[in-house]
Formats: structure tokens, sequence, C-alpha cells
């Protein structure tokens, strides 16, 4: 009776995860033929001087750069100093430590020659006290915050408080900019004429990398596994992922480690919201509030501009990262429910938030749900072992070919990896991600959905190496 | 059964399509990493050569002879183009890249890729190739023009100080948007710009405001129109006037300007009080004082950084730090004051 109760069970639960993983794939497929198209018609062109023009102060807007630290001793300097080398015609990077409990301060202190000063704070926005405000002696337009601790949150919007110009951008700590990145980010919203709100660039994998004083020298790869994986998810989740979705104002996440956005939109938005995910908080509440006002505002994703940021290189890193980084989904998606499926928000409400739902937040349930039936239908007999392969079949369409795809996409149009052992490397590691890695991130992002219902709370920072040290 | 067949065949399929484009793009890479490697020691080898060409020390210049030391020679002249200045120089370039490139960008003009034809016209702007107008004319009259492409080319016209621009401008074939008017003027010259001056009124309102704020950037004396728009019904062309005037410190009497800051639009006052900063004239002071209480915190700090620069500011300053009624207008003046007094 059990066993046939079983076997019953693993005959819908399989079938449900075939026809997921089928519908899955085809929504992919249409995503990677938009992506196709769109950076086939660029892949050619000059990789600057399309930009070179907005090298002319009267041409660019000046920017404020938000940098929230919080225990970031080990890269804070480096990626400070990528800061001050990028090409903008006009910005400020304010540094905003988040009550450290690490010598992050004292590092920034000693290095780039602060001295308290005295600067109104416009408070737009509510965040937490802030108790002193630095100048760089060597660099004026270095600004530093010593603030309570607040969260992530809490911080960039004290940043946004005490920052000058009309738009903001944001980067995490433990990143390093290529110096070229601003512009780029920068030139489709100064040429919408404010039409564009926010605009982020790819994030890529530092490790493995040469970096020289906040420089990328040399691209490289990570000789780890694990993050050669990263590598590959990075680049099937913005080559695939957003690039699909911004071609048709879909996005609802800017990543939180390079995104530029328009200021007065974020203020009448209220700012970041203290969640695990507050960078696609942030981005569901424009396009909101866009929707609610009736006006034609995008949110767009450029392939280009890259960000160099550091990976997880432990289990116990990556799990804690995956773990968090789910718990924020769920959250922001909860707190939006009521836009799911509501024709008042357009596509946003109609295809964006169900395709996050269902594809990003539910997929490691499924997938999961996917693995164990695999393994129990191959105990279970000739019928089965056919279901089985059937399964497996599709989830290696589903996990790695569609990153090799990936990897292949990347290599066609943007070639960031210049050594061909590099290309051999991320292809065959990729045909290899269902069968360890898939398993793995599926599970700890199922952690993330149980921390979330448990409501866990946490920065969840990762040890750090420091990427530029 | 069946269904096992089907996807499994698929899924060999595709991973056999995968192997087939993964090997293409191996030797693509190598192909290519070796072509630039090439590429690297030829533009090495006549680096200098080149150089000393343009310069003019050197009478007799390389040939290139295949399409890779076309291609190595077209980098090295857009890369002096960008770094060598002077009227010699430039013409020198010119003269080479009509030479040698002409049949080369003419193809890459009429190619179907869109970036394709986009380089092309990087390189005709960057080498300043004049001799491709016509061609340029013929693609921009063209129905597959895209709207990036036509921003570049009227860019470009106006870069030649090619006439019949003005007509393009003012009524393009996409809808310009702030950007492209500002590059397109900023890149034409005293001559062309009065023309648009002329026409003025034809503009579309992203185009005038980009005009407006021309002048400002290209310091343009151009006081009367200003004192004109000054007067329109339009906020937007009020504030573009006033930044103009703060840019090139043109001055405007006290009780004009008084006007001005009391507008109820905030960015009219913002502009008017970087105006009176830029005045330098102390009967302004009042004025601005006011306006350290204003509702707008941008206002205020404008206010305050003017009469920081006028003539008494400072004292004013250390004043409204400590008697102001209002805790706006105290903490702006202590913030302008550095803090320390």
């Amino acid at each position: 009776m059990i066993v046939e109760a079983w076997r019953s069970f693993l005959w819908v639960a399989g079938h449900i995860v075939l026809i997921y993983m089928v519908i899955v794939l085809l929504f992919y497929a249409f995503l990677l033929v938009v992506s196709f198209i769109h950076l086939r018609r660029i892949h050619r062109l000059d990789d600057w001087e399309p930009y070179e023009e907005l090298l002319d102060a009267s041409y660019a807007k000046p920017v404020s750069i938000l940098v929230p630290a919080y225990n970031e001793e080990a890269g804070i300097v480096g990626s400070v100093r990528s800061l001050l080398a990028i090409e903008y015609p006009e910005y400020e990077v304010i540094v905003i430590n988040d009550g450290s409990t690490d010598k992050t301060l004292e590092r920034l202190i000693e290095h780039f020659h602060l001295q308290l000063v005295y600067r109104v704070i416009r408070h737009q926005l509510d965040a937490k006290e802030i108790k002193a405000v630095y100048q760089s002696l060597n660099y004026p337009h270095l600004f530093v915050l010593d603030k309570e601790n607040g969260g992530k949150a809490d911080a960039l919007n004290a940043g946004i408080n005490a920052s000058r110009y009309p738009y903001i951008c944001t980067i995490d700590g433990d990143s390093v900019l290529e110096r070229r990145a601003f512009l780029k980010v920068m030139k489709p919203m100064l040429e919408s004429d404010g039409e564009i709100i926010a605009s982020g660039g790819s994030v890529h994998i530092a490790n493995g990398c040469r970096i020289e004083r906040g420089e990328i020298v040399k691209v490289g790869l990570s000789r780890r596994p694990l993050v050669i994986m990263q590598t590959i998810e990075y680049l099937r989740a913005f080559l695939l992922g957003r690039l699909g979705l911004s071609r048709h104002n879909l996005l609802l996440i800017v990543s939180g480690a390079f995104g530029v956005f328009f200021k007065p939109w974020v203020i009448e938005a209220g700012g970041y919201a203290d969640t695990a995910g507050e960078d696609m908080e942030l981005v569901v509440r424009l396009h909101r509030l866009a929707r609610e006002k009736n006006e034609e505002k995008k949110i767009i994703y450029i392939p280009d501009p890259v960000c160099w940021t550091e990976a997880p290189e432990t289990y116990g890193d990556l799990r804690r990262q995956r773990r968090r980084w789910h718990r924020g989904l769920l959250e922001s998606l909860w707190m939006h429910r009521s836009m799911l499926f509501n024709p008042k928000y357009g596509s946003i409400g109609l295809l964006s938030l169900p395709y996050f739902w269902f594809i990003e937040l539910l997929g490691p349930i499924v997938e999961l749900m996917g693995y164990i039936v695999v393994v129990f239908s191959l105990f279970l007999g000739n019928l089965y072992v056919e279901f089985a392969l059937l399964l497996l079949t599709v989830s290696v369409l589903y996990g790695s070919l569609l990153s090799a795809v990936a990897v292949l996409l990347e290599e066609w149009t943007e070639r960031k990896f210049p050594s061909i052992s590099d290309l051999v490397k991320l292809f065959f590691f990729a045909l290899t991600e269902t069968f360890w890695y898939r398993p793995l991130t599926a599970w700890w992002r199922c952690e993330g959905v149980i921390d979330a219902i448990r409501r866990k709370k946490q920065w969840g920072s990762i040890k750090r190496k420091g990427v530029s040290a | 059964m069946m269904a096992l067949l089907v996807v499994f065949t698929a899924a060999i399929a595709l991973f056999a399509v995968l192997i087939v484009l993964f090997l293409y793009l191996v030797v693509r890479k190598w192909r290519e990493n070796r072509r630039q490697a090439r590429l690297r020691v030829y533009k090495e080898r006549h680096r200098l050569w080149l150089l000393r060409y343009l310069l003019g020390e050197e009478e007799q210049m390389l040939l290139p002879a295949s399409p890779l030391e076309r291609e190595a020679m077209m980098e090295l002249l857009d890369h002096f183009a960008s770094l060598l200045n002077g009227e010699q120089v430039q013409e020198r370039i010119r003269t080479l890249a009509e030479m040698h490139f002409q049949g080369w960008l003419h193809r890459r003009l009429s190619s179907r890729h869109w970036s394709e034809r986009m380089n092309a016209l990087f390189l005709i702007e960057d080498l300043q190739v004049k001799a491709m107008l016509p061609e340029m004319e013929r693609l921009y009259r063209s129905k597959r023009v895209t709207k990036g492409e036509a921003a570049k080319l009227l860019a470009i016209f106006a870069q030649f100080d090619y006439s019949p621009v003005i007509a393009y401008v003012l009524e393009p074939k996409y809808k310009l948007t702030e950007f492209s008017y500002r590059v397109i003027f900023g890149h034409m010259s005293e001559r062309l710009l009065r023309q648009v001056e002329q026409r003025f009124d034809e503009l579309t309102r992203a185009g005038k405001c980009v005009f407006v704020d021309m002048i400002g950037i290209r310091r343009r004396e151009e006081r009367s129109f200003l004192l004109e728009l000054l007067a329109s019904d339009e906020s937007e062309l009020r504030v573009r006037a006033l930044k103009a005037m703060a840019e090139i410190g043109m001055p405007l009497e006290a009780e004009r300007l008084k006007q001005h800051l009391c507008s109820s639009h905030w960015q009219e006052r913002l502009m008017a009080a970087r105006l009176a900063g830029k005045c330098r004239e102390e009967r302004l002071l009042p004025l601005l004082y006011e306006r350290l209480s204003d509702r707008s915190f941008v206002v205020r700090s404008e206010a305050a950084a003017a009469i920081a620069r006028l003539p008494g500011g400072r004292t004013a300053l250390r004043a409204a730090a400590r008697t102001a009624s209002d805790r706006y207008a105290r903490d702006m003046a202590r913030q302008w004051l550095g803090g320390g007094e």
C-alpha cells in the first residue's frame, strides 16, 4: 500500500517537474533568441568610440557613487581607488561606513588622508544617524560617512541623503569597476532624456584576474571549480536572463553590485527597504511607481560595462550567500504579491512577476524534487528508469546545455576571456553543472526559502580576501 | 519510451551543435589571437615612422600592402588623431585616410550590419574624411538609416560645417533627444549656430532648451537674445536663459533678478541665485539672504554659495550662522563657512 502511494507520488511529482522544466526551457530559449539578436547587432561595434563624447562634461550629468561598507577592511581601499580612477567628467564617491567593527574607517582615513568636514545632510529618506562626515585632502570628491550600524539599505539611504548629484550609483565595497564602465552605463540614461530611470551593468567574477592598484590588468579564470561554476552562472544569468528581460522592460533586478538610478525617482519610491535583497526590492518599487503614475519609464541592463566582484570560494560562504539571495527574493516578491497577475501593472504584473515567482523562486524547489524523483525512480524498475532518464535528459538540457550556450554566446559576442584554455575550461565545466553544482545551489536556495519563512535576518557577509588587495 | 527517444535525440543533436560551435569558436579565437599579435607587431614596427611622417619629419610614406596592414594603419591613425593637434597634422591624417581608406569606408557604409556602418562613421569622424560627405548624405536619406546612425550623421555634418544640416536639424528624421541636440550644436561652427538662431522658433522644445544651454557652454555673447528669453512664458526657457547667463557671467540688474529669485519655480530661483553669485554685487546680498530660508534645499545651498562669492559675503554668512531665525539657513551658512567658523 505504502509502496503504491510512493509510486503514485513519484509519478505525479515527476510529471509536474517534467512539464515545468519543458516550459522553462522554452522560455529560456525565447530569452536566448532575444539576447542573441541584440548581441549580434552590437557585437562588432567599436568598444570605445560611442562613448568618447561623453568625456566632455557638458554632455554628461554628474553622479554620486555610493559604496556601503560593513567590515570591508580587506578590499575597501582597492575598491575606492578603482572608483577614483574611473573615466567620467564629474562625480563624487561617498563611502558609507555602516558601523563597521573592524578597521574599515581607519584604513580609509589613513590611505586617503581624510579630514572631518561639516556638511548639511538633506533628510529625504529615513536612515540611522550619521556621526561624522570626512572628506579626502587628496581627492576632494571623495567623502566618507561614518554612521551607526543599520544594515545595507539604511547605509544606502544615508548615502542618498548626503549625495549632491541627480544620479546615484551603488557599488558593493568588494567590487572593482572597469574604468569606462561608468560612461557606458550612463550613456543610455543620458540619451533617453529621463525615460530610463535605472540601468545596471554586468557583474563578472574577479577571482583569478590580475588586479593592480584597483584596476583589472588581466582577465583570468580561477582554478577552483566552485568559482568557475559561479563564473558560468553569472554569464548565464546576465546574458540569457537579464538581457532578454531588459529588451522588453521586464527587468526586476539591477544588481546591487553595480547599478545607476535617477535619484528623484528613488526618493519618491521611498529609497531602499530593509530586506535581504534591497536592490531588487527598489527596482520592483520603481516599476510600481511608474505604473501607478502612468509614466513610460524604463529600467535596463547593458551587457558591456563590467563590474568585477569577489565570489565566495568555499562551500560555506557560497551557501550563506545563496541562502541570503533567495530569502531576499522571496521577501520582495511577497511584499509586492498584490502586483502578481494584476493587469494594472501591465507586463510587470502579468509577465515579469510570474517569471520571478515561478521560475526564479520556485525553480530550485522543483529542481530538487526532480533530483529526488530521478534517484528514486532509478530503483523502481523498467518504466520508472525510462522516466528517470527522460527527466535527467531534460535536466541536462535545462542546466548544463543552457549554461554551455551562455558560455558560447559570451565568446561569440563579448569575448572577455582572452585565453583559449579558459574558454575550454568554461565550456566543459558548464557541461558538468547538472551533476553537482545545480543540485547543491538548488538545495541552498531552498534553505533560503525556509529562512524567509522563519524570518531570519543578518547582513550575511562572506569572508573577504579583498579582490584588489 | 517515445518521449524519451525524442528528448534524448534532441539533447544529442543540441550537444552536437554546441560541440561544433565550440570548435568553431576555439579556432576563431586562436586565429583572432594570432591576428591581434601580428597587428601589434606591425603597429609597434611602424608607429614611430608614421608619427614622424605626420609631424612632417619624414617625407616617404609606407603603403599598406595587405588588409591586416591597412587595419593596423587605420588603428594607428585613429590613435594619433586623438592625440595630436595642429592643422598640418590633421590635414596629413585626412589626406592619408582619403587616399587609402575611402574604398574600405564606402564598403562599410553600405554594409547590412548596423555596427559596421556605425564603426565607419566613427572613423570618418575621427579622421575627418570629408570626401565621404556625399556617401553619408546618401545614407542619411536612405530608408534603412536607424535612429542612432541619423544622430551620428547629423553630428558629423555639423562638425564638417555642412550647411544642409540646418534643415535636417529643424526637421529631423527621428525625434532628437536633448542629448543629440547637445552633441550636434556642440559641433557646429559659429556660422551654423547663427543660422539656427535665426530659425529658433522652428526648433522643438528640446532643441530650443539645448540651443540656449549651448550659448552658456560656448560662452557666446548673446545678451539681447537671452534677455528676450527671460520674458518668455515658458519657465523652462527662462531657467535655461538664466543658467546660460550665469555660465557666461552676464550681469543682470537687481530689480530683474529679484523677479526670478521670487519665482514659483524652484529651478528658476536656483538659477537666479547662481547668476546672482556671478554678478558679485553687494546690493544683491539682502535678496540672497532671504533665499537662505528657501523651501527648496538646493536653492538654499546655491544661495549660500552665491553669498560666499559676493563682497562682504562671508561676514553675512557668519551673521546668518549665528543669528538667522531659520535653522536651515543657519546650517547652510555653516556649511559654506567650512564648519569651522
